[in-house]
């Protein structure tokens, strides 16, 4: 088993969301798609005092 | 013409244009013959008619409609209740005056870019009818390119406007994030959404954007700002605003030679040389499409439990995987959209409006799954978004003008403004449209 298909079958397990056989490898090629963006998004060195602007107002 | 004759001629266009493009999932005739008559009505009598009276529009069809299923081009959506009043833009554009005929075409959820819905089937482009006519408002943006309405609704959430716009050739606003409310608009990605129109002309466009404004404490993340009409503003001209070209990588090397073709022809009427750097152009749109992924499918956590085969099969495995995402990509993500738009105020102290492409290449063919950029075979689907994607995680203020071709089909530039200059970017598409750079 490949590292995301073993983090999509223990992620999956985690937030409950069973995924049917039939979906699984398609739902890892679309996972391992999304570390690629993260990988290239992650490498920026963003500095601690930059914070998300949310719109909560209490 | 009065408004029931207007509306009776753009119902007979739908009857006879909407089964070779596929625009629409629902014609609400009756509601169009009786609010044309209310328009009509008003008129006999004297009373003071609204900026859009009469004029006929649609609307993607993830906007509520009183007593219609939003089905936000899904299935499963069918078996909600219909909508108990309208959308805020739709009850706004009634006070104008304007004539609902119908809801449109869009991707399942708004989750793509070519509107090849495996629910409702295709749209296609009006220009080129084995072609996409992009997404995921491609029924609305069809719409109005095959003169079904001269108006219609859509919404961006990576480039759902502008990317049809451009496929389409025709005019499109996705406005500053948070000016018009996405109350009664079903949600995709709450972090991204914006509300816009498409129109044939900047004059129509700027219309109907007008007529959507206003405050809605509905929509928490609507700022609860007066309308900032930019109708009045159209012909001022550009001699005061300073204008750049977009340049940088992941861009310049992407753009097909019909992208440049619109580039330099906008260049060229507008008279400008100077250019001005994109920060952080691919970042953004990794950002982007991660906040995409987990919002996304965390709003979709149910019904992926219950019924994951009821999904588009375009939409379902993206839907899945994004559920699993880590949290600290998320965090991140949004960290990264502080500094981004921080990086682009410094862009905005030295110019007014930024030019850039809005798709990369024109229409493909329908089923078509991939297209060489930069030598390389990528994915079509996600390519249409490239240059858009980027910028609406910034958030502000975008038109898309339809650029005269140099060959058969068309494509659109992005006018980029500052946080809440609308005026700036439609002055610039009204300029353009003025000069005959463009062509609908």
């Amino acid at each position: 088993m490949s590292d995301g298909e073993k983090y999509v079958q223990a992620a999956a397990a985690a937030v409950d969301l069973p995924i049917p056989e039939q979906y699984f490898k398609a739902t890892v090629a679309n996972f391992e798609r999304s570390a690629a963006l993260a990988k290239q998004l992650m490498d920026f060195p963003l500095p601690v005092d930059v914070h998300p602007a949310p719109n909560y107002e209490p | 013409m009065n408004a029931r004759e207007r509306v009776e001629a753009a119902l007979r266009r739908i009857r006879e244009a909407n089964p070779k493009y596929n625009c629409f999932t629902e014609v609400t005739e009756e509601r169009a013959l009786r609010e044309a008559a209310e328009v009509d009505a008003k008129r006999a009598r004297g009373e003071k008619l609204g900026p859009l009276a009469g004029v006929p529009y649609a609307v993607k069809n993830l906007y509520d409609v009183e007593g219609v299923v939003t089905l936000a081009g899904s299935k499963i959506n069918r078996d909600h209740p219909p909508a108990k009043r309208d959308a805020f833009v739709v009850r706004q554009l009634r006070s104008a005056g304007a004539v609902l005929v119908g809801a449109c075409n869009m991707e399942e959820y708004a989750y793509g870019f070519t509107t090849e819905n495996f629910h409702y089937g295709p749209t296609r482009n009006p220009r080129d009818p084995t072609r996409t006519a992009g997404g995921s408002s491609g029924g609305s943006a069809a719409a109005v390119a095959a003169d079904l309405v001269p108006i219609s609704l859509g919404s961006d959430t990576n480039g759902s406007i502008r990317v049809p716009a451009s496929l389409c050739g025709i005019f499109g606003v996705k406005p500053t994030f948070g000016r018009l409310s996405r109350q009664g608009v079903f949600p995709f990605v709450p972090s991204l959404d914006h509300a816009g129109p498409f129109a044939r002309t900047t004059a129509d466009l700027a219309a109907c954007y007008d007529a959507m404004q206003g405050p809605d404490a509905e929509d928490r993340a609507c700022r609860q700002r007066p309308a900032d009409p930019v109708s009045p503003a159209l012909g001022r001209g550009i001699d005061d605003l300073r204008i750049s070209l977009a340049t940088g990588a992941n861009y310049d090397e992407l753009l097909s030679a019909e992208a440049k073709h619109a580039l330099d022809s906008a260049a060229h009427s507008l008279g400008v040389k100077a250019k001005c750097e994109l920060p952080e152009f691919a970042r953004a749109r990794a950002a982007a499409l991660l906040i995409t992924f987990a919002e996304a499918s965390s709003l979709q956590l149910a019904n992926l439990r219950k019924r994951p085969g009821d999904y588009d099969p375009a939409t379902r495995d993206r839907f899945l995987a994004g559920a699993l995402l880590p949290a600290e990509w998320m965090v991140f993500a949004h960290r990264f959209r502080a500094w981004y738009r921080d990086a682009w105020r410094e862009v905005f102290k030295k110019a007014d409006v930024v030019i850039a492409a809005a798709t990369a290449f024109c229409a493909q063919p329908l089923g078509q799954d991939t297209i060489r950029m930069d030598g390389r075979e990528v994915p079509l689907r996600s390519a249409y978004g490239l240059f858009t994607a980027p910028l609406s995680f910034l958030g502000v203020p975008i038109v898309t003008v339809p650029i005269r071709p140099s060959g058969r089909l068309p494509l659109g530039i992005q006018v980029i403004a500052a946080p809440w200059r609308e005026d700036h970017a439609f002055r610039v598409a009204a300029y353009l449209e003025r000069a005959g750079a463009t062509s609908v």
